[in-house]
């Protein structure tokens, strides 16, 4: 079984029609609820949960304080690599774009981790464009050793690889992995990504399923917020989520919802989302799984970072660089992979996540419970 | 020849087959179930199956229970 | 929609059998034979569990089979009386040969008080007796994780009870019966300690596939017509289920605004 045999029996344009024919009445049947379905889940994210937004979102605000305590868990990003050998025309590492590539070689790597230590970092989130060749499973086992001596979780964000690679890179200390279909709309998918491995929707799709049997311990799943009509694709998001806990019941999962943003390239937004919608996502997901970890990076602002962290969100990054290395010198800069809209500090973010009555979680890992070497 | 069936002794003519154990001791031949020496013996085999001297038959028959 | 149509498109698969009613039964503590018979017929039950013991040899016991297969019954033996996996085991292929079928309910309860299923010996033997092409439905506590380790053993079913046997305390596993039915590839039945049909009907609207009922039918004062009390029970909760239950109304505790944030600037 797959996901990519499952999501044949969801039809894009039938999805789509039943969410926005959703009805004020189901949304307050699935606000009623204490355990919510795919149906549910539909009503939470149509036009008709708008009103109740303010319900969503105590709700949504209880449930992730009962699950998780009243925490944030801190990690940070560090992009090994720029290179690409995809056309994705969203994507500022696209392979038609004119930057400076470069892949940090391992005394940059090293350079990289003493300076995020300083930040106060123990969860590290690795993150390279597809380059199979020179950004490789090779590559990966020779910089993993480097980082794992700084870092007590690991998680990484690169090409899909075969279940093989990933249980050796479990081996080498690889605690969670993300990988986000961007869109599950196969005819969009198939418009966005025009050249290089990432074409192949099918083994995209069937990624988490490859993960799952591996053995990962995390695995983050999510779309790309804006190549397509949001609350549809973010269906998916959930559906794929249902499927993947049925079936790899012994891991855990996190979502993302990044929101297109401006990169070099310049691509128009197909269906753009507005604030008050991805609040409405974000405690979707929440009353639709109470368990799942919500995380929101830096490609949000400041001010709306700090008014949504309270309402469902589990996870954030902070002090990023989206460009490769980027912490231990302000060297030139390459080019980034889409524009950071919140540039503070860590120190800066956990003072706000304190006010607001949170603690801020470092370290919530160690590789010795993994008996890892 | 004695043989035992459910820890009872029988007596039973040398050479008898399973089937006709069944039929001298007026036990149904459907819902029933045999085990010679620990050996659960096939039901298509019941009839050649030729049983032996001091050999312990367990008779199981299905009854009422949850 | 008349009650017996919505019956028929919502068919039960388990293993290579489809049911239309979602109410198994048990043979067993009827007062007699031709009650069994009678509350087994009104419950319109297509699966029925006994048991196999070692044949009195002083008494002739009741042929209990031909009135049921006579009925349409689908037979499943149980391997009630086991300790251990390998006697379990044992029982099973004894019931495979008596019975012509390779359907099992793997029961075993080293604990002749409370009867509680073994989980350890029952996910043992029901690997082995799933290699060995039984289909195993295995009744254990109502412990998600163990279920889902019998899901991947190859078990068709798992059946998870509600409370002990014949204790009639109906769903006192509750919250861990939503967490094996959320969770579950393979069909949930409900089986022991339902003592009534509001307990049925409401392990239906869990979303449970089924329920097996026994001591609550066999002892009631009219078991005929108890019997055809939980056929109705088991309907109107899966109908229900089917439906969409409203759920209850809870009212957030209102404290200063979470999203007013939306509506500034």
């Amino acid at each position: 079984m797959s996901f990519s045999e499952q999501i044949k029996n969801y039809q894009w344009d039938d999805i789509r029609l039943s969410i926005y024919g959703k009805t004020a009445q189901d949304v307050q049947r699935a606000l009623s609820k204490a355990r919510l379905n795919l149906e549910d889940f539909k009503a939470l994210i149509s036009p008709a949960a708008e009103p109740f937004l303010e319900r969503m979102a105590q709700k949504s605000q209880q449930l992730t304080q009962q699950r998780f305590g009243k925490t944030q868990q801190f990690y940070i990003p560090l992009y090994l690599s720029n290179m690409c050998s995809n056309i994705c025309t969203y994507c500022g590492f696209s392979m038609h774009n004119a930057l400076r590539r470069t892949t940090l070689n391992m005394e940059q790597i090293e350079q990289e981790c003493l300076a995020i230590k300083k930040m106060g970092f123990e969860h590290i989130l690795l993150v390279t464009g597809e380059s199979e060749r020179k950004v490789g499973i090779d590559y990966f086992k020779q910089a993993l050793p480097i980082i794992k001596k700084y870092f007590a979780h690991i998680t990484i964000e690169v090409q899909p690889l075969d279940q093989g690679e990933y249980e050796e890179l479990i081996d080498y200390g690889v605690d969670a992995v993300l990988v986000y279909q961007e869109t599950y709309n196969p005819v969009t998918y198939a418009q966005h990504h025009l050249k290089g491995k990432k074409s192949d929707f099918k083994y995209r799709l069937n990624t988490h399923d490859r993960l799952g049997k591996a053995g990962i311990h995390k695995m983050g799943l999510g779309c790309l917020i804006g190549l397509e009509e949001w609350r549809t694709d973010c269906f998916y998001v959930a559906a794929h989520l249902s499927y993947l806990e049925k079936h790899y019941w012994q891991s855990r999962y996190t979502i993302s919802c990044p929101r297109l943003r401006p990169c070099e390239g310049g691509m128009e937004i197909k269906s753009e989302m507005s604030d008050k919608e991805l609040v409405q996502l974000i405690c979707a997901y929440r009353l639709f799984n109470p368990e799942v970890e919500l995380s929101l990076s830096t490609r949000e602002s400041e001010s709306f970072r700090n008014s949504v962290l309270p309402l469902g969100i589990t996870s954030l990054s902070a002090g990023s660089s989206t460009q490769p290395g980027g912490y231990a010198q302000q060297a030139e800069k390459a080019l980034e992979q889409f524009e950071i809209s919140d540039q503070r500090s860590p120190a800066q973010v956990a003072q706000v996540v304190k006010a607001q009555g949170y603690e801020v979680v470092w370290k919530d890992w160690d590789h010795s419970l993994t008996g890892g070497a | 020849m004695n043989i035992t069936v459910n820890e009872s002794v029988v007596a039973l003519a040398e050479g008898s087959s399973i089937e006709k154990l069944l039929i001298s001791l007026d036990k149904p031949l459907t819902g029933s179930a045999v085990a010679v020496n620990q050996q659960i013996i096939s039901r298509s085999k019941w009839a050649e199956y030729k049983i032996c001297e001091g050999d312990e038959i367990s008779l199981f028959q299905a009854i009422a229970g949850g | 929609m008349l009650v017996n149509e919505m019956h028929n498109q919502d068919p039960l698969l388990i293993g290579d059998k489809t049911f239309t009613s979602r109410l198994f039964t048990g043979t067993g503590k009827f007062s007699d034979q031709a009650t069994m018979v009678a509350a087994l017929k009104a419950s319109g039950s297509e699966l029925v569990t006994m048991a196999l013991k070692r044949v009195d040899m002083q008494h002739k016991d009741d042929d209990i089979l031909a009135p049921l297969i006579k009925n349409g019954m689908n037979l499943l033996p149980n391997t009630s009386g086991a300790r251990n996996a390998k006697e379990a085991i044992f029982a099973a292929q004894l019931a495979r040969e008596a019975l012509q079928t390779n359907w099992v309910k793997l029961e075993i309860h080293p604990d002749p008080k409370y009867l509680l299923p073994d989980p350890l010996e029952t996910l043992k033997a029901a690997e082995a007796l799933a290699n060995e092409g039984f289909v195993v439905l295995p009744y254990v506590h109502a412990d998600p994780v163990l279920c889902k380790h019998l899901e991947a053993a190859g078990c068709a079913a798992v059946m998870p009870l509600g409370a002990p046997i014949g204790s009639n305390k109906g769903l006192k596993t509750a919250d861990f019966l939503e967490i094996i039915i959320e969770q579950a590839n393979i069909p949930v039945i409900v089986d022991a300690g339902i003592g009534s049909p509001s307990h049925a009907a409401l392990a239906m609207e869990m979303g449970a596939d089924a329920v097996l009922v026994n001591t609550a039918m066999a002892v009631a004062g009219n078991p005929v017509a108890m019997s055809a009390a939980f056929a109705g029970a088991v309907q109107a909760g899966r109908q229900a289920y089917l439906a969409g239950l409203a759920g209850q109304v809870q009212h957030a505790v209102a404290s200063s605004p979470l999203t007013a944030f939306l509506n500034a600037g």
